[in-house]
């Protein structure tokens, strides 16, 4: 951080738009390594972050970009995406609605037993490239 | 979701009791079941809920292939009887490194290697502590290329 005067949270805020655009740019670099390699046939671009399905949009639209650019190359584009295995999914609801008309639900595909599960890993782990331990823990597991 | 304290969840035990109330049944965490004695696993093996259920489908099997494989490499050759146990005991029989290795990967990727080039996009659908790094360190050290 350049700046000690501010706390981990007020950075990762200001830098948060033009962090995607770099993950983004990143993974567009990526690709196209990817499709460049001759010496391998099957390669596996792994995306390690967390989707929520409020973000599921945008990336299955980026998704379908890469595909086309690769079918133009001839090269195959397969996507997998890895969702909790949970029984009781459940709907969250929220009093906070923008324009006050409608409630507002949304369906995830996590349980609370799940959510719960993972916040106690979280909660455990002492290292990590991006949480500090000190760092209240249940915030990133919420779903936004 | 709203924020809770985070005394409330810190003790298993404590967030076991909560979540009797709800709907879900398994509550049990994985990290509690890989920390499980391999014989207390073994005699309980058909009895127990399954500590992986609420972890995505690909990497709750992965995990349980490695955990399988350690039980019954403390074991030794698992005769169990039953003819999934026997079709592990097969697997994990094998002396070779690179049949293990080509084992693992197929258990995971068999549906996305093809014999054209292809490139995979893998991601998930998860919130933090699912086990990405984990599914990520395993593959990393597959014969499948990962950038």
């Amino acid at each position: 951080m350049e700046n000690n005067n501010e706390t981990f949270n007020q950075a990762f805020e200001k830098t948060q738009k033009s962090s995607k655009k770099d993950y983004d740019q990143e993974l567009v670099n990526l690709v196209n390594e990817a499709a460049e390699d001759d010496k391998h046939t099957n390669i596996t671009v792994f995306m390690d972050k967390n989707i929520l399905p409020n973000q599921f949009k945008s990336l299955k639209k980026q998704l379908a970009d890469f595909k086309k650019l690769l079918n133009k190359k001839g090269i195959e584009s397969k996507t997998i995406c890895l969702i909790p295995d949970c029984d009781n999914v459940h709907i969250h609801s929220f009093d906070e609605n923008k324009d006050e008309k409608k409630p507002f639900a949304r369906k995830n595909p996590f349980s609370y037993n799940y959510l719960l599960q993972t916040y106690i890993r979280v909660n455990n782990r002492k290292h990590h490239p991006t949480i500090f331990p000190e760092e209240d823990h249940l915030k990133p597991v919420a779903i936004s | 979701m709203q924020k809770s304290e985070p005394e409330e969840t810190s003790e298993p035990q404590q967030v076991e009791v909560e979540v009797q109330n709800l709907p879900s049944s398994s509550t049990q965490n994985d990290h509690e079941s890989k920390h499980q004695p391999s014989e207390e696993r073994s005699e309980q093996n058909d009895e127990i809920e399954d500590p992986f259920k609420d972890l995505p489908l690909e990497m709750k099997e992965k995990l349980k292939k490695i955990v399988d494989k350690e039980v019954n490499k403390r074991l030794g050759t698992n005769n169990g009887g039953a003819n999934e146990d026997e079709k592990r005991s097969e697997e994990t029989k094998r002396p070779n490194e690179l049949k293990t290795e080509e084992f693992k990967r197929n258990q995971l990727l068999e549906p996305i290697v093809g014999p054209n080039k292809t490139i995979n996009f893998l991601f998930a659908m998860t919130t933090p502590g699912a086990g990405k790094t984990t599914l990520k360190e395993t593959l990393s050290k597959s014969k499948i290329l990962i950038i």
